[in-house]
């Protein structure tokens, strides 16, 4: 099964940002979408998850879909514990007890034991968004949304953050849908890697990847050459730079 | 620097001690009851107040009307301030009110209060009308700082308008209801003693602390003013420990 987007249109006061876009995704993998800056690659998460409207267009398979997020930042609740972060997201009439136990699942997921009481205010900004990976995996939805999660963090946090991020996933393979500009973030996680152009958007390239996510190294030769070819096809998106 | 809690409680006494010395130098420099009565006959003083059969009475009423002027001014503060804080249309017609009656001096206040109202009103009156604008401008704060990415990522989550309002909005909100209680209550208390002094309802700090001034009995006017400066202190400890049980979040 495969969601797709069909005919999207979306402009955003007088910029067209979407004209006739399609694009597909394969359900239980990982898609990476890059693109340069303001390209509108948030826009058509929001448009994915229900939270912007098309100006026109169809969304196939995501009828009754329901989406989690993980974003830039971790956006915890500062006056809720770590646990009830998590359950801030789970269904209001799941029993107290059922909440709890799934939100400890999945802080053990992310090896937080021990800091389920803690405040956000107490633990580490990777820690945070470790919360927020737990908290997406705990939201019982069938897509997440990733934008920029892992902007602006240290190289050594970024691939623990991908270990995390895969391990939890390994068990549990929902639609992830993953927007990027960074190459080797796309190539250690995305089964599939979609670069986007300038608005209005079109796909300047499209790649899979065989093999599971977060097994890579990004040393393997073919992945060496596939960051080639994905560094030219985003270099063809900007006209002085060829990267951010 | 930070300190320890413990050096802070031993500077804080060494503070207290500092007021008591200077009171008692000049007190011995003036040499005069009827100017600067000695310290600790103004506690014996103190205490004859408080063993008083009517002291009940008299502390008890200044304090019902300091809370009632409270309730009052936090319940209308509160709503004003949350619909100025959502709404900017609001917030613009409100804002020239609020300047005027905080610029208003409180004599004025008292004197057309006395005018309007009965003498045991006119301290909760004048009371609330000074302690409004601080709820109100403080609770808007609070509503204009909620953090707008936190409101977006409940509503991508799909949470509802409900918890949003009891999980989000109001805990975001709390700390600015404090510290606008705070505030209120400390000029609060300083209002609701010069309207009981203006308007002598029957029983009231201000009432008494009159009569014992009519009396040249210096002594009494700063045993009342001590018991008056004790139960506003008071008040803030239960404001600052109310604060410590609701804000536990906050480092």
């Amino acid at each position: 099964m495969a969601l797709t987007v069909k005919n999207l249109n979306k402009r955003y006061a007088e910029k067209v940002l979407y004209s006739d876009f399609n694009i597909e995704f394969e359900e239980g993998t990982i898609t990476c979408i890059l693109g340069p800056s303001g390209c509108g690659k948030t826009t058509l998460l929001n448009i994915l998850g229900g939270v912007n409207a098309p100006d026109s267009g169809e969304l196939e398979g995501f009828g009754q879909k329901v989406a989690s997020y993980i974003f830039q930042e971790p956006r915890l609740l500062p006056w809720k514990s770590v646990r009830d972060n998590i359950e801030f997201v789970l269904p209001r009439d799941l029993p107290a007890l059922e909440r709890s136990k799934e939100a400890d699942r999945l802080i053990k997921n992310v090896e937080l034991d021990g800091y389920a009481d803690y405040y956000p205010s107490q633990l580490s900004g990777g820690m945070c968004q470790r919360v927020s990976i737990a908290r997406a995996f705990a939201c019982h939805s069938d897509i997440i949304l990733m934008d920029e999660p892992l902007k602006g963090l240290d190289i050594v946090l970024k691939e623990n953050m991908i270990k995390w991020f895969s391990q939890i996933w390994q068990t549990d393979k929902r639609t992830v849908i993953f927007v990027t500009h960074d190459v080797d973030e796309a190539l250690l996680l995305g089964n599939d890697i979609y670069v986007l152009g300038r608005s209005p958007v079109e796909i300047v390239a499209h790649v899979s990847i065989a093999g599971h996510a977060g097994d890579r190294t990004g040393e393997e030769p073919h992945l060496k050459k596939l960051k080639q070819s994905l560094y030219l096809a985003l270099g063809s998106t900007v006209n002085t730079k060829t990267e951010e | 620097m930070k300190i320890s809690f413990t050096s802070r409680r031993m500077i804080g006494l060494a503070s207290v001690l500092t007021m008591l010395v200077a009171w008692k130098l000049m007190a011995l420099y003036f040499n005069s009851g009827f100017i600067v009565p000695q310290p600790e006959e103004t506690l014996l003083t103190v205490v004859k107040l408080l063993i008083d059969k009517n002291f009940l009475a008299v502390a008890g009423s200044t304090i019902l009307r300091g809370v009632v002027g409270f309730a009052i001014s936090a319940i209308l503060g509160i709503a004003t301030g949350i619909f100025a804080g959502i709404s900017p249309r609001f917030d613009a017609f409100i804002a020239p009110m609020l300047i005027t009656v905080r610029s208003v001096p409180i004599i004025s206040l008292i004197l057309l209060a006395l005018i309007w109202f009965g003498s045991g009103l006119v301290p909760v009156f004048v009371a609330m009308l000074t302690m409004f604008p601080f709820m109100v401008t403080n609770v808007s704060d609070g509503v204009k700082n909620i953090d707008r990415k936190l409101i977006e990522m409940a509503k991508f989550y799909g949470v509802g308008g409900s918890s949003i309002i009891r999980e989000l909005y109001i805990p975001a909100v709390m700390p600015f209801i404090i510290s606008g209680a705070s505030s209120a209550m400390g000029i609060g208390w300083r209002a609701i003693i010069i309207g009981e002094v203006l308007s002598q309802p029957r029983f009231g700090i201000g009432t008494d602390m009159h009569s014992a001034q009519t009396f040249l009995n210096v002594e009494e006017v700063i045993a009342w003013t001590v018991i008056a400066v004790l139960i506003s202190y008071g008040f803030e400890k239960i404001i600052r420990w109310s604060e410590h049980k609701i804000v536990t979040w906050k480092l």
